[in-house]
């Protein structure tokens, strides 16, 4: 749904290619390369320290047979977390009118709001 | 049975594809698809918690993690299109009336 999403506002936006050169970019290609090669070896870095100990692979419990079916997250959803559930409600429908008020195509005088 | 490690390892990966979609690129769409990805790399971490701790309450955050990820998206997407409105340029660099 979310890809959905970005392909109607893709196609809404009618772009033209990239303008290249028509502005000096901010941080040059040498220095985001960099950025990102440091951010890279730091994941790995870390990656590489974090010891599991074996026990976690060995004595973890079997999953129980309806491990990821919906029955399990129906039960904890509605029982355990029905507070952020009903919030998230509450957050979706915000979302869908501020969405709704953003992109809607105002007076062409620079629409007062009434 | 696939040990955690390994599902750490790609997430921790996708999360760093999405940093550098973010860093790399000026057009506003990207960095938008790079925030999502590095969204989902969170869930896929939340996701193998869950399993190897055999508790569902990982997968319920992922549940409701989700939802507030699409309506970050719709809002996200309001923005975007009402930016290109006003400016007719998504491109990043163009944006930099407060730098100095």
């Amino acid at each position: 749904a979310i890809l959905v999403l970005f392909l109607f506002v893709i196609m809404l936006l009618n772009l033209r290619g990239e303008k290249f050169g028509d502005k000096k970019p901010a941080l040059n290609r040498i220095s985001k390369m960099t950025l990102v090669t440091f951010f890279f070896l730091e994941f790995m870095i870390i990656i590489k320290q974090m010891t599991f100990p074996q026990s976690i692979d060995n004595s973890i419990a079997p999953a129980a047979a309806d491990f990821g079916s919906v029955k399990p997250v129906a039960e904890l959803l509605y029982i355990k977390y029905i507070y952020p559930f009903e919030l998230t409600s509450i957050l979706l429908l915000v979302a869908i009118i501020g969405a709704v008020v953003m992109a809607k195509k105002g007076k062409e005088d620079n629409g007062e709001e009434d | 049975m696939v040990p955690m490690s390994h599902y750490l390892i790609v997430s921790a990966l996708l999360f760093s594809i999405g940093v550098a979609g973010v860093i790399l690129s000026r057009n506003l769409i990207i960095m938008f698809m790079s925030i999502e990805l590095m969204l989902n790399a969170a869930n896929l971490t939340l996701i193998a918690f869950s399993r190897f701790l055999n508790l569902m309450d990982g997968h319920v955050f992922v549940f409701l993690i989700l939802a507030v990820a699409a309506a970050e998206a719709t809002v996200g997407l309001a923005m975007i299109i009402t930016i290109f409105r006003n400016r007719e340029s998504i491109d990043s660099d163009h944006f930099s009336l407060m730098k100095w």
